[in-house]
């Protein structure tokens, strides 16, 4: 079960490749989290786990056209798997089934506190 | 994005680190989005921020998903760490033996960091010009009737144009003309002078010599700077010394120079050069042109361009040609142009070339410095020390070869290889020399500004100096290495069966080799104590020699530079006199320890001319001879002197030393006054003899000299004092001079500090193979201390053993220390006759030296001895006095 455990982190940027597409890339992934969570995300930190990802085969990725704002390299675009949307799919099924057994008095006694 | 496509240049530092330990097929994709931010934030933020940040994001990139194998080994890298956490162990384990090692260590890597930086400061002399490599000095040699009289420089000035013409390889030449005896430079502001400074680092040049020697202008141009004689180059210091700090560059402001040479007065600014490099053979602060030098009616007459030798000349040749090729078409230049009179005097002038790089350390042609000695004897020193380390390190390591030995035969019987436990010493090994290298880096950082006091450098420890890097990295990667390589293949050859038994004698059957380093290491040092102790020995000698004149009660009063009255001079004098402790004033046109005045030919009257020789001639006036106390062996000092004559020179006659007698065949002292000398041309009839006396330093034999009269001279005035209210005195005489010689500064000394001034490179020398001498011998002794404090340790039980059975404490010292004071006795009989040779080839340079005798050998062995013993005793005694139950009980 080891490769289908998901990091917090791991997650967040496998969803945002999925928001992106077909423009996912380092700095636009970086930017979106920031954007969406207000985390202070820095590029090593979203590159180390586009490494993570890619070595557990749930995203790929391939080259784009260079830019001159790059300093002439190329973007390197991302884009999920199969395997990694099943993964996705997976812990989101895991999350609502722990959100169904959830009884509904923790929602109701929770909220007046 | 965001229409940010301005494209801005990222910090090349950081780019360039990324780019070394990034993975090659993450590059591309991390450098462009770091790269991408920057150009981003560049736009929002500013330059500042954005490199910021650049920089901080190529450090967080720094992780180990980015960063490829930076280090390429065959070693299995786990292999190494189990390695090194082994070695680790063992260092904290034995710390005393850590400690031995790694400070020994750090000692001799220091003494190189050091020795290397103080070399690297003397051979990048005269290194550092654009042009170095091209550019040479003419020298001349003269032979009379085929006997070398001496290589110097000095050329006359016609040789500039005529050198140029005779070789076409000559790109370039420059005639230089020193400022002798310096000047007084003064700012002027609205026709109102400040306060005047006495500069010595002035120099007439050709507009060539800026090219050739590749100035910096910070200010003015460099094509015209020149032109007018009346214009003047300073340099960066100099600006800031007459015009403050903040000042802006001073072109078209006025200084006014008073001097001897040249024309006296005002000097436009036409150019700010960036300060003349200090490791260079010339001296520079303030250049003036030579069309100034050149307008002195004395150059105007005929054959003056050949007559008048105070030029020096520099060349810089065409890059296609070679030395040897110039020098062949040069060489006889001067038949050319002085032959008939050079035929004349059965006279030959040859000219050479010498290229400015080796002028500083290897111009033994004309006597000037020549320390590639020094050069040499440093590297040796710092070798030797480094080495006395690492035997420390083969010693110790291989001593304890019988500890380890169980470890060694366990790891083989597990199936460990050969190849394995030689890996495993060579770690630690490796560990051991990075910790000295760290440790010894710390102490040369510490160590380097007080060398540098002591030769009057600045000096730092330049961590992006190619040399440094070089050694520190071989200290760290080779160093291991050389040091380990033999304790490894010692440890590893053990037999498992043996080891594992227990057998102690293992490592130790092959002591002869342990045996042969000590008594190396102790040779390396009898030969530093010897050599320290020499040096001291004859520069104290060459102090305390009698240089045959009064030195101890003599003050030096340096006369004005600017011109003065006659009768300024004579008021200065007849106040200074009339000072209750002063016992005489003398005025000469030079001092001993200051040179001869002019160096010129002569010969006995009704000799042949071939018979010329070379003599000094200085001029003296009637006090000069009973102020120094100058004996005379014959005839009459000038205390009568005819001052009304049609040549001074030639009625007073000249008084000549002992060594003029025997160099020009006058007889015996009372048989020379009735003989006659032609000095450059005139005759001159001897009037006295005086006793030799050292007008140079002792590095030098006495020459023959001669003293001719003058009236008065303002160039030195010799003051002998009766040495009570000193203080007062010499106030009470800068008062006069200030007052009689206004805008110039007073310099005064004592003779005897002016003349040992002249072995201040003896004395540096001596400083530092002094310090580094204390280095070699704690090394030593350290490495000493380790091999008793071990083999002690080992013998602790018999000790134990010993003292029950009723040995005396005495009896065992004795007993333990009787091995070691061998080996030592052995270093000393080596050391001797090697110490001999190196310090009669040391004192080969001077003139007058120590006689070589048993003293100088007897006390440093003895004081060797007294140290080694300490060490050895130190520890025997500890054991010896410790409780035999200790070493017993333990099982």
């Amino acid at each position: 079960m080891k490769g289908t455990n998901l990091g917090e982190f791991q997650e967040l940027v496998l969803l945002t490749i999925g928001t992106l597409y077909p423009n996912a890339y380092g700095v636009g992934i970086k930017d979106e989290i920031r954007e969406t969570t207000s985390r202070k995300v820095t590029l090593s930190t979203v590159h180390a786990a586009l490494n993570r990802l890619e070595k557990k085969g749930l995203i790929t990725s391939s080259f784009g056209e260079a830019t001159k704002i790059r300093g002439g390299k190329r973007k390197r675009f991302f884009t999920i798997t199969a395997y990694g949307l099943k993964t996705l799919q997976e812990t989101r099924q895991q999350r609502e089934q722990l959100w169904n057994a959830i009884p509904e008095q923790v929602f109701n006694v929770n909220w007046q506190v | 994005m965001k229409g940010a496509s301005q494209n801005y240049i990222p910090p090349k530092y950081a780019k360039r680190f990324l780019k070394w330990y990034c993975k090659p097929d993450l590059y591309e994709d991390i450098s462009g989005d770091i790269e991408e931010d920057f150009n981003q934030r560049y736009t929002s933020h500013g330059s500042r921020s954005a490199r910021v940040k650049y920089t901080l994001d190529v450090i967080r990139f720094f992780r180990p998903f980015a960063v490829r194998k930076l280090f390429k080994t065959q070693i299995n890298i786990s292999m190494f760490s189990i390695n090194s956490r082994i070695a680790l162990r063992n260092l904290g384990k034995h710390k005393l033996y850590s400690f031995i090692n790694i400070s020994g260590l750090a000692l001799g890597i220091a003494a190189c960091l050091v020795i290397a930086h103080y070399v690297a400061f003397q051979l990048s002399f005269d290194t550092s010009f654009q042009h170095s490599d091209k550019l040479y000095r003419v020298h001349m040699t003269r032979h009379q009737s085929g006997v070398n009289q001496g290589t110097d420089p000095n050329v006359g000035f016609g040789l500039g144009p005529a050198i140029t013409e005779a070789a076409p390889e000559i790109e370039k030449a420059s005639l230089i003309h020193f400022y002798y005896d310096g000047a007084i430079v003064s700012k002027v502001k609205d026709s109102i002078a400040s306060t005047p400074f006495q500069e010595t680092d002035l120099i007439f040049v050709e507009p060539a010599f800026i090219d050739m020697f590749s100035l910096e202008f910070l200010s003015g141009n460099p094509k015209t700077a020149l032109d007018n004689p009346n214009s003047v180059i300073i340099t960066e210091s100099i600006w800031r010394k007459y015009f403050g700090e903040n000042a802006s560059l001073p072109l078209g402001e006025i200084l006014n120079i008073d001097g001897s040479w040249g024309e006296r007065g005002a000097f436009t600014i036409s150019g700010v050069i960036a300060d003349f490099p200090d490791n260079s053979h010339l001296a520079v602060d303030i250049l003036l042109p030579m069309s100034n030098l050149m307008k002195d009616s004395q150059y105007k007459s005929d054959g003056a361009a050949w007559g008048w030798s105070n030029f020096e000349l520099y060349v810089q040749l065409i890059p296609q040609t070679t030395e040897g090729l110039v020098e062949e078409k040069v060489s006889g230049l001067m038949q050319k142009y002085v032959g008939e009179e050079m035929e004349q005097n059965s006279e030959e002038r040859v000219l050479s070339l010498q290229s400015i790089q080796d002028l500083h350390l290897r111009s033994d042609v004309t006597g000037e410095e020549g320390a590639m000695n020094s050069i040499y004897f440093l590297v040796l020193i710092g070798a030797f020390i480094l080495v006395i380390a690492w035997i420390n390190f083969i010693n110790l390591s291989t001593a304890k070869a019988a500890e380890r030995s169980r470890e060694v035969g366990v790891k083989k019987a597990m199936g460990a290889l050969k190849k394995q436990i030689i890996q495993q010493f060579l770690t630690e090994s490796f560990w051991l020399n990075l910790f000295a290298t760290i440790l010894g880096v710390f102490v040369a950082f510490l160590l380097l500004p007080k060398m540098g006091n002591i030769i009057g450098e600045e000096f730092k420890l330049d961590l992006t100096n190619q040399v440094t890097l070089i050694l520190i990295g071989s200290m760290i990667f080779i160093g291991p290495l050389l040091a380990g390589i033999y304790p490894a293949f010692v440890m590893s050859a053990f037999k498992t069966t043996d080891s594992l038994k227990g057998n102690k004698n293992l490592g130790t059957s092959k002591v002869p080799l342990r045996k042969v380093l000590v008594v190396f290491q102790f040779v390396i040092s009898t030969l530093m104590i010897a050599g320290t102790y020499v040096v001291s020995e004859q520069l104290d000698y060459m102090r305390n020699q009698s240089t045959g004149f009064e030195m101890e009660k003599i003050l030096i009063v340096q006369g004005p530079r600017t011109r003065v009255q006659f009768e300024s001079f004579q008021k200065f004098r007849n106040e200074t006199s009339a000072l209750a402790a002063v016992e005489s004033f003398a005025s000469s046109r030079s001092i001993p320890g200051a040179g001869y005045n002019w160096g010129t030919e002569m010969y006995k009257f009704g000799a042949d001319k071939s018979s010329r020789k070379s003599v000094s001639v200085t001029w003296v006036d009637s006090e000069f001879i009973p102020t120094y106390e100058l004996e005379m062996i014959a005839g009459r000092d000038f205390s009568d002197p005819i001052n009304e004559a049609e040549d001074v020179n030639v009625a007073n006659g000249a008084i000549i030393n002992e060594a003029t007698l025997e160099a020009y065949n006058l007889g015996t002292p009372e048989e020379a006054l009735g003989e006659k000398l032609v000095i450059s041309g005139t005759t001159m009839p001897i009037r006295g003899v005086t006793k030799d006396h050292n007008w140079k330093s002792l590095h030098s034999k006495i020459t023959p000299s001669v003293f001719m009269y003058t009236v008065a001279s303002k160039d030195y005035f010799s003051i002998k004092l009766n040495m009570q209210n000193t203080e007062e005195t010499i106030s009470a005489i800068s008062g006069f001079y200030a007052e009689n010689f206004p805008g110039n500064p007073i310099e005064y000394h004592f003779m005897n500090d002016f003349f040992n001034e002249q072995y201040k490179a003896d004395r540096e020398f001596g400083q530092i193979f002094n310090s580094f001498a204390v280095f070699a011998i704690v090394a030593a002794c350290l490495g000493l201390f380790g091999l008793t404090a071990f083999s002690m340790l080992q013998k602790a039980k018999e000790i134990g053993i010993r003292k029950v059975l009723g040995a005396k404490m005495s009896h065992i010292t004795y007993l333990f220390s009787k091995n070691y004071l061998v080996l030592i006795l052995v270093a000393n009989g080596l050391a001797i006759p090697l110490s001999y040779f190196s310090i009669e080839y040391w004192l080969q340079d001077f003139a007058y030296k120590i006689p070589i005798t048993a003293k100088l050998f007897i006390i440093p062995v003895v004081l060797l001895m007294f140290i080694a013993l300490i060490t050895i005793t130190f520890q025997t005694i500890k054991v010896a006095r410790s409780n035999p139950i200790k070493s017993l009980r333990a099982e």
